[in-house]
């Protein structure tokens, strides 16, 4: 959440909260005054109508701003921050694999990779080669 | 979910660290390390299960046994010993503290006893695929063909088995062979655009090695050419299958358009800000 779209937040609530307040008071004096009119004659004052409506709305402006660009790390090399300066992800299967495509991975690689295939003796002593001539 | 997690699962979901070399390993350990003892705990309990297997294999690579046994037995307490990645688990832990020889008598033994007569075919599955693997080092690719082979005739529906006979195809250089079991992958996985481009690649060394005739060689770059291109469908910006479609159409007459196209997303791929993907483009357009 950005700064623009916390500070419209709170103002909205400010504004939200104030119009509820100020509703109850006008009611209070409604119900407390005597000039004979009833309750439910009396319509809310426009001033407080206008800043309801417009408390509502910066909280919707709010709540927009708020989202932010979807960003990954690559799976391998420097883990520098990707975007594609994007908000949502795509639907379409040959753009949402982009992502994909962006990161380095290989969505099927559970099956392309053949992880039950590997030689852990072999991938153990390759570990153990570069171990050794790293101390070197 | 924070960037770095979502990485982490990805490369655990993807079976990724399977490919990783020794610094990648050392690296994607320490990070786990880390993560697991102190934001862990802020994910699924399933991203956390998933994880902690991916923890288990990278420690066997790294030869930290006693840390793998202690991971194996926290999944065991939880689960029982009655599951195929824990029965794959201890026949990994076997095979590294005791030796092939008595993983291997433990694997036979199981499926001898029980998973033959079972209705657990998932089991039976990852054990033999891991009898193979173990069995693999003392044995020719011949042997392996024959191995995997006879697994494909039990389960004839299980595209990693297509996959790794076609690898040891291609080694072995019968790229029909190859394209076949590539096919067979594509039908069970219609949407792997990864497998489309394998068997585009396949096609095109059948048909520059295998085809005498120029009729018979144009018509495998064809299929060659087909397959990549079904490929690019699926995913717009997947290099390898676009270095294909340019290669090949480059070969072949009146697909000029088609070359065009591929040099113009090879070039946009060149530009994106994956750094490997942005250096193979680059050494690409220099060759096309």
């Amino acid at each position: 959440m950005g700064l623009i779209s916390k500070l419209l937040l709170i103002v909205s609530i400010v504004l939200i909260g104030h119009s509820g307040f100020s509703s109850y008071e006008f009611h209070q004096i409604v119900k407390f005054s005597k000039n004979g009119a009833s309750e439910s004659s009396i319509r809310i004052p426009k001033d407080i109508l206008y800043e309801t409506i417009a408390g509502l709305v910066i909280f919707v402006l709010s709540s927009f701003l708020s989202f932010e660009k979807l960003s990954y790390l690559p799976l391998l090399g420097p883990k520098k921050l990707l975007t594609q300066g994007q908000y949502l992800l795509d639907i379409e299967m040959s753009k949402a694999t982009n992502v994909d495509n962006l990161i380095g991975s290989d969505p099927a690689g559970a099956v392309n990779f053949t992880p039950n295939f590997v030689d852990i003796i072999a991938k153990r002593s390759q570990v153990k080669e570069w171990e050794a001539k790293k101390d070197i | 979910m924070s960037v770095g997690t979502q990485r982490l699962l990805t490369i655990a979901s993807t079976k990724l660290y399977t490919q990783f070399d020794a610094g990648e390993l050392h690296e994607l350990h320490d990070e786990l390390v880390i993560y697991l003892s102190s934001f862990g705990l802020g994910v699924s309990e399933s991203a956390r299960l998933a994880l902690m297997e991916m923890m288990f294999y990278v420690k066997v690579y790294l030869s930290k046994d006693v840390d793998a046994q202690v991971i194996y037995n926290t999944f065991r307490d939880r689960f029982g010993e009655n599951s195929p990645n824990l029965y794959v688990m201890k026949a990994t832990l076997l095979q590294i503290n005791e030796g092939n020889q008595v993983a291997i008598d433990w694997i036979e033994k199981l499926i001898k006893e029980t998973l033959e007569y079972d209705t657990d075919a998932v089991s039976y599955l990852v054990l033999q695929k891991k009898l193979v693997s173990i069995k693999a080092s003392s044995h020719d690719k011949e042997w392996l063909l024959k191995q995997v082979i006879s697994l494909i005739e039990k389960f004839p529906l299980d595209p990693e088995l297509y996959w790794f006979a076609a690898k040891i195809y291609t080694e072995l250089g019968h790229f029909d062979r190859a394209a076949y079991c590539y096919e067979e992958v594509v039908c069970i996985m219609p949407f792997n655009y990864v497998a489309f481009g394998q068997l585009a690649e396949s096609l095109y060394y059948k048909a520059l090695k295998n085809e005498k005739s120029s009729t018979r060689r144009r018509d495998g770059l064809q299929k060659a050419l087909e397959n990549a291109l079904r490929s690019v469908e699926l995913s717009e910006n997947y290099l390898k299958s676009w270095s294909f479609v340019a290669m090949i159409s480059k070969k072949l007459d009146g697909r000029d358009k088609i070359f065009k196209l591929a040099h113009s997303k090879i070039q946009q791929i060149a530009n994106s800000p994956n750094a490997k993907n942005k250096a193979t483009a680059n050494l690409l357009l220099k060759n096309l």
